[in-house]
């Protein structure tokens, strides 16, 4: 007797939304309670002009995160990182600096809203007033 | 006996070497990259001027990095962990955002550093800053400037020696300090006492002809003498120590008294 095979197919409809979410970054990023979202201070960001479509999820454990988002904005170099815990937050953020010390930038800044840590580098002196990285932080820090 | 018809090999890799080099200083040109070296960096504790201090200014608020040192450390204070903390008056270098007008020697508080950092500014006339005055029961605001009334602590005066020479900093451009002075100030305030313990000395002018016969040397009126400051220290903390030249001629000292 023949047997049976059941086959499952995905409506195509649903095969392509999902490729267009993921192309578009939209998988819910990966989020620590207790802290600030990235998701909200990318919204953050963009209710003042800034572009962020760019920055990803990107894998947290190289800054001893428990999430964390990369990419470029106004040209310089955005990472945020959600912490557990503020131990392993104070590694991320001795890290980041030392890799700017191994790598080079011009301007480079890490600052904190509870447990959610945000590191902006320059790396091609765009921005060297640092009135577009103020504008980032003051963003940052208001956001909740 | 070498053989004609085979070049030497010596000269065949001098060319290969300096082709070599020339290519990686191309490469190295090229990347904007590494526009900023790799290396020790600058900590900062919040704005500051940029080199070479002729008005732009970094308006970082917060502790941040940058590859480049301070090239004027008078208007530095350099704290343990080597963070350098700018003391200097921000509008007499260029500066354009908020500002408190101050005169003479105050407490000013770093509440970003940590731990919190009080350190002592020692520019003797009218300035500014852009912290607001700290304690504030310490100040007394008057037309709008903020008169330091309380009490200098024993390591104001200790540091008093190698801190002053910020008064030697001239503003850019066509400064003008604020136009307050000391007989503005309201009661209770002082100048801290180690300020009149300059070392003065008399001023004599050279005589009109040399000193030949008849000739008196001239002393100005009464006897008057002319305060000396003293030397600046050497140079310390990080970072170049080169004095910049006086900026544009006109410009006022940042932090002396208005004329």
């Amino acid at each position: 007797m023949r047997g049976t095979r059941l086959r499952h197919r995905l409506p195509p409809v649903v095969v392509m939304a999902a490729f267009c979410a993921l192309l578009a970054g939209g998988c819910r990023r990966k989020h620590i309670d207790g802290t600030v979202a990235v998701d909200a201070v990318l919204s953050a960001w963009g209710a003042k002009g800034f572009t962020t479509t760019e920055i990803k999820s990107i894998e947290p454990d190289a800054w001893s995160a428990g999430a964390c988002s990369r990419g470029p904005l106004a040209e310089l170099d955005v990472l945020m990182c959600e912490y557990a815990a503020d131990e392993t937050l104070v590694v991320g953020d001795g890290k980041i600096v030392k890799d700017w010390e191994q790598d080079g930038v011009a301007t480079g800044v890490v600052v904190r809203n509870g447990r959610t840590l945000l590191a902006i580098a320059d790396t091609k002196k765009i921005d060297a007033s640092g009135r577009t990285i103020m504008r980032l932080i003051e963003a940052f820090r208001a956001a909740r | 006996m070498p053989n004609a018809s085979s070049p030497p090999a010596a000269p065949v890799a001098r060319r290969l070497l300096l082709t070599c080099a020339l290519l990686s200083g191309v490469a190295v040109s090229w990347d904007p990259s590494l526009a900023a070296a790799a290396g020790p960096l600058a900590h900062y504790a919040g704005i500051h001027p940029l080199n070479p201090h002729m008005g732009a200014f970094c308006v970082i608020e917060v502790p941040h990095v940058h590859a480049e040192w301070p090239p004027d450390i008078r208007v530095y204070r350099t704290l343990p962990n080597k963070t350098q903390v700018f003391v200097g008056d921000p509008v007499a270098l260029g500066y354009d955002g908020p500002t408190q007008t101050y005169f003479g020697p105050h407490p000013l508080v770093f509440h970003d550093l940590s731990p919190a950092e009080t350190i002592y500014c020692y520019l003797r006339g009218p300035h500014h800053h852009t912290q607001p005055p700290e304690p504030p029961a310490s100040f007394v605001k008057k037309d709008g400037v903020n008169w330091f009334v309380g009490t200098f602590p024993p390591e104001f005066d200790r540091d008093y020696s190698r801190n002053d020479w910020i008064n030697e900093v001239r503003g850019i451009g066509t400064y003008q300090p604020p136009k307050v002075d000391i007989a503005a100030a309201p009661p209770g305030y002082h100048l801290p006492a180690v300020l009149d313990t300059q070392a003065v000395v008399p001023v004599v002018a050279p005589a009109a002809n040399g000193g030949a016969a008849g000739g008196k040397k001239s002393r100005k009126p009464g006897g008057a003498v002319t305060p000396v400051t003293p030397p600046p220290p050497p140079s310390k903390g990080v970072g170049k120590a080169s004095k910049p030249a006086d900026k544009v001629s006109g410009a006022a000292p940042a932090g002396n008294p208005a004329p």
